[in-house]
């Protein structure tokens, strides 16, 4: 999920767990009325807030006396998930960095194994190599039942992990589709012809003698999505984007 | 429900240690100012029982105040809230520490201090007979360390102190629950708001009992209430109405609405 600064992606993954009501319409997270924070909904859903809290106590704690809420919590995974991420458990969490926490409860969020989990800003506070690391435990672990909603700026750390995305704005959903349907769509390329940079739908600026690029994607090739790139599209002139999309759509490609 | 008392005390047995220790040391500090500055006679029943309530009531106060102080943080908030577990589950858990834990600990705390203070304020009391030789002339009579559980004998004095003691616990825990409400309520400085709520309301629950409760030769309806042979009039019925309203039902009607609160909390 992307959008602006206080465009309402952190508003909406506090309505889909509970943490805030909504003011009119209503919310159904997995069959379930969020607002009412009934246990077993809180224990099938499980949210990495952008600021969060940890208790000052030992990794193996966290196993010792929260493990027991979530009945699918695999503390294999979770021990793997602490080595990948080089988190070191012998310390207590007041005496780790924020990086280092923030590792910690990636890797008890994902081995809790809730059909729903949320994660705002995942990778904020993360160096380059736990970044990747992100990406790795990410892959591996991440079962298909597993919905995982994303809200993110660093969007160069989700490409290649996420097959759906959802673009919004203060108005409402300005884009919401499987990441398979915008590539089939659009193509993503650099050019340094100028033709064909002024006919693209949307063009970065030029750097070093060539741009960014997307193209519709008539010829139907395969590119790699550019998340940062749909991004900017998308914010600044959706309108030639999503008819190219819609276009696509119309013939059943989706 | 067993989980939840244990999560939270992983959470916070580092606060509450350092609290019983800060409670200890203000306690030990507080009975050593007490024999210096106002003597040994301090420490005679009515002295413990003064120091009892009052600490009761201070650190009672702070401890539940600040018990839900995690509510005003928003990271804690989402983690509390988050857990998985009725708010039921959540508020008994809170109840089980604040009414339960804390009463038990401090109690403990108490006679800590109590008893070797006692001890030693009867060798001062003793040193200070055997000075003024009264020795041989009238008995010793020694500070006894008061019990809060019974009544040291039957006498009429002995069952006066022993009601006074739980007519002030039963007070306490209703205080306790209002700074428990309080610390839900308030978004921000949640304690220092519902210190100042709670001075408000008792100048106007004063108030309310001065002027709508007095009778015209000035005695608190509460007077008739605790004679021996009180006059069973409506004003005896109103002082039972109202003591036995701020013994069992304020307590549970602040937890009630505590409930509420934490209920529609929203972060």
């Amino acid at each position: 999920m992307l959008g602006k600064n206080g465009s309402g992606k952190s508003t909406f993954l506090k309505l889909v767990s509970g943490l805030l009501f909504c003011q009119s319409g209503g919310i159904s997270t997995n069959g379930f009325n969020p607002e009412k924070r009934h246990p077993d909904f809180l224990a099938s859903i499980y949210l990495i807030p952008e600021e969060f809290n940890l208790p000052d106590v030992r990794v193996a704690d966290l196993i010792k006396y929260y493990a027991s809420f979530y009945p699918n919590f695999d503390r294999l995974q979770f021990e793997k998930n602490i080595l990948d991420f080089e988190v070191p458990a012998d310390r207590t969490f007041g005496e780790m960095s924020l990086g280092q926490k923030k590792k910690a409860v990636i890797s008890f969020g994902l081995a809790c194994n809730t059909p729903i989990l949320l994660m705002d800003e995942p990778t904020n506070g993360l160096d380059i190599l736990s970044k990747s690391q992100f990406k790795k435990v990410m892959c591996e672990h991440v079962k298909p039942s597993q919905c995982i909603i994303i809200s993110t700026h660093q969007v160069k750390d989700l490409e290649n992990i996420i097959n759906r995305v959802t673009i919004i704005d203060e108005q409402g959903i300005v884009l919401d589709k499987e990441v398979e349907a915008i590539t089939k769509a659009l193509y993503f390329t650099q050019s340094s012809d100028m033709q064909e940079v002024e006919k693209a739908i949307y063009a970065d600026s030029f750097t070093k003698g060539s741009a960014d690029i997307i193209v519709a994607n008539t010829a139907m090739q395969h590119s790699n999505l550019d998340l940062e790139l749909l991004y900017k599209a998308v914010a600044t002139n959706p309108k030639p984007l999503l008819e190219a999309l819609a276009a696509v759509v119309s013939q059943g490609i989706e | 429900m067993t989980h939840l008392v244990l999560s939270h005390w992983a959470e916070n047995r580092k606060r509450y240690m350092l609290f019983f220790f800060a409670m200890l040391g203000l306690m030990f500090f507080g009975a050593i100012c007490l024999l210096i500055s106002a003597n040994y006679s301090s420490f005679c029943e009515e002295g413990q029982m003064g120091m009892f309530m009052f600490a009761l009531y201070a650190a009672g106060c702070i401890f539940s105040g600040t018990f839900l102080g995690a509510l005003n943080h928003k990271g804690k908030a989402i983690t509390f809230i988050m857990q998985p577990a009725s708010v039921l589950e959540k508020l008994l858990c809170a109840m089980f520490y604040v009414i339960v834990v804390f009463f038990v600990v401090y109690v403990i705390t108490f006679y800590l201090i109590d008893i070797p203070f006692v001890a030693i304020a009867n060798n001062f009391k003793k040193a200070t007979y055997q000075l003024e030789g009264n020795y041989y002339s009238e008995k010793f009579t020694p500070y006894q360390v008061i019990n809060l559980f019974s009544a040291k004998d039957n006498t009429s004095k002995a069952l006066e102190i022993f009601g006074i003691v739980w007519y002030a616990i039963f007070g306490f825990w209703a205080v306790q629950a209002f700074y428990f409400c309080g610390s839900t309520y308030f978004k921000k400085f949640a304690f220092v708001k519902t210190l100042l709520a709670s001075f408000v309301l008792f100048v106007f629950f004063i108030m309310f009992i001065v002027l709508c409760f007095n009778n015209k030769t000035g005695d608190t309806i509460f007077e008739n209430y605790f004679d021996e042979n009180p006059i069973y009039n409506a004003r005896y019925y109103y002082a039972g109405f109202l003591i036995c309203f701020l013994k069992y039902g304020l307590a549970p009607i602040l937890y009630f609405i505590s409930y509420y609160h934490i209920k529609e909390k929203e972060v």
